[in-house]
């Protein structure tokens, strides 16, 4: 069985958002809402400033809060690991939204709950999520965490720091930040 | 500093209609509640009681139904055809139907009171109870901590002994006070359970308190001394009902 994660190494993203549109334009996302968006933290002073880029999306948790509290089962965890939702059940009572503590849920204008699947079916046909497939720089990474010769695998063990969000919430994050040049709202509290 | 390219979706997600939703299944649950006590001991006020405990039932429907972004893809029959005890909506809407069901069937005298009534006060204890628990199980929601499970039940039921002490002279008039203070000191706990709890529930407290802390004691006050006032119902009544509501709205508005 597999164990699906993505891992973004922060010391190579830019902040292009090149995977932002190419979610948008993958998975058909309306306006004024993101399965994906990009935090960018500023700090340090001059004459050594710092930025850092983060790509924020669903982190397809082990423990995720939000399928627990799904009153259909609308949201349910995949035996590979994925967190969806199946618009047919769903009644868009809004509780996975405020469950989930990163806020990567939305209520889609056509009346369910959205988010990023990770492009499950771009996994069914072997193929890897459109976010990884267009980085330009490479930054992204998608694989099987049982494998160890996938990308994901080999990324995580030569990383020489690697983040969750929140991780004293106990969700475990499939989501990796490799590298990370900054530490505000990785580790700890958010910024 | 921080900014973003593309917005954070969440943001708010319960809106005006829901702090509605908190008001009156609050009414529902404690008024269920209140009638199968009445109807267990005989009171002649019992079946106006169930009456309009289905009347707040099937109107906390019709608004849980009007905020719903599916009202019209009538997806909820799914919360039927399944019992998920882990999701406190499932359990509420089981305990919602149940109580509607109960209360028409008891004051129509419809099927053995003997049966219905311990059942009635077993659904109603449900609807008291889960949106407390529906506010307790959201760990990035620091505000909403476990005493959430405490204070929505007797705010709940305060919130229905004041509204039956102010327009009906409620007929169960010695359970009020005690059911009042019990509020009173559960909205004063509350802040203190957040105090002794993790950084992110000591500054969630701190924001309620910045934004809407007279407003925070205000209720809590009303609480209190609607449960001191044992010789004036109709004040005591209002005190409570005016309270409860404003205390609920105010953690369901801010822990979002």
């Amino acid at each position: 069985m597999a164990r699906y994660a993505m891992a973004i190494d922060l010391e190579a993203c830019v902040g292009c958002a090149a995977c932002a549109v190419a979610c948008v334009v993958e998975n058909q996302v309306p306006p004024g809402v993101n399965r994906l968006w990009i935090r960018v933290t500023e700090a340090g002073s001059f004459p050594n400033p710092e930025v850092e880029f983060r790509p924020e999306q669903c982190y397809h948790c082990e423990n995720p809060p939000c399928v627990p509290v799904c009153p259909t089962g609308a949201t349910f965890q995949t035996r590979d690991g994925l967190v969806l939702v199946e618009p047919k059940k769903c009644i868009a009572c809004g509780a996975c939204v405020v469950a989930c503590p990163y806020d990567a849920r939305f209520i889609h204008p056509d009346g369910y709950v959205d988010k990023c699947t990770l492009c499950a079916h771009r996994i069914a046909e072997g193929r890897v999520p459109a976010c990884v497939e267009t980085c330009p720089a490479g930054a992204r990474v998608f694989g099987d965490l049982e494998d160890e010769q996938s990308p994901i695998a080999k990324a995580l063990s030569s990383a020489r720091r690697v983040d969750v969000r929140k991780p004293h919430l106990g969700t475990e994050p499939r989501l990796f930040y490799l590298n990370a040049p900054l530490k505000v709202g990785l580790g700890g509290e958010e910024a | 500093m921080t900014s973003f390219y593309g917005i954070p979706p969440s943001g708010e997600v319960w809106h005006g209609l829901t702090l509605v939703h908190f008001f009156l299944v609050g009414l529902a649950g404690g008024s269920a509640f209140l009638a199968a006590l009445a109807r267990h001991r005989g009171e002649g006020a019992a079946r106006a009681m169930l009456l309009w405990s289905a009347l707040f039932v099937l109107l906390d429907l019709a608004v849980l139904w009007l905020e719903s972004a599916a009202r019209f893809r009538f997806t909820h029959v799914w919360l039927f055809l399944t019992l998920r005890p882990a999701s406190a909506i499932s359990l509420g809407a089981w305990g919602l139907a149940l109580t509607l069901l109960l209360t028409l069937a008891l004051a129509l005298e419809k099927g053995p009171a003997r049966l219905l009534v311990p059942l009635l006060f077993a659904s109603s204890v449900v609807v008291l109870a889960y949106p407390g628990m529906l506010l307790a199980e959201n760990p990035g929601r620091p505000l909403w901590d476990g005493f959430q499970l405490a204070l929505m039940p007797i705010t709940g039921l305060a919130l229905a002994t004041g509204f039956w002490l102010l327009f009906v002279r409620g007929p169960l008039p010695r359970l009020a006070p005690p059911v009042f203070l019990a509020a009173g000191v559960a909205a004063l706990l509350a802040p203190w359970s957040l105090a002794h709890g993790d950084a992110g529930e000591r500054a969630a407290w701190a924001g309620l308190w910045q934004d809407a802390g007279l407003f925070y004691l205000s209720a809590a006050l009303a609480l209190l001394a609607a449960g001191l006032l044992r010789n004036r119902p109709e004040l005591a009544g209002g005190l409570a009902l005016l309270g409860s509501v404003l205390l609920r709205s105010l953690v369901v508005h801010f822990g979002q």
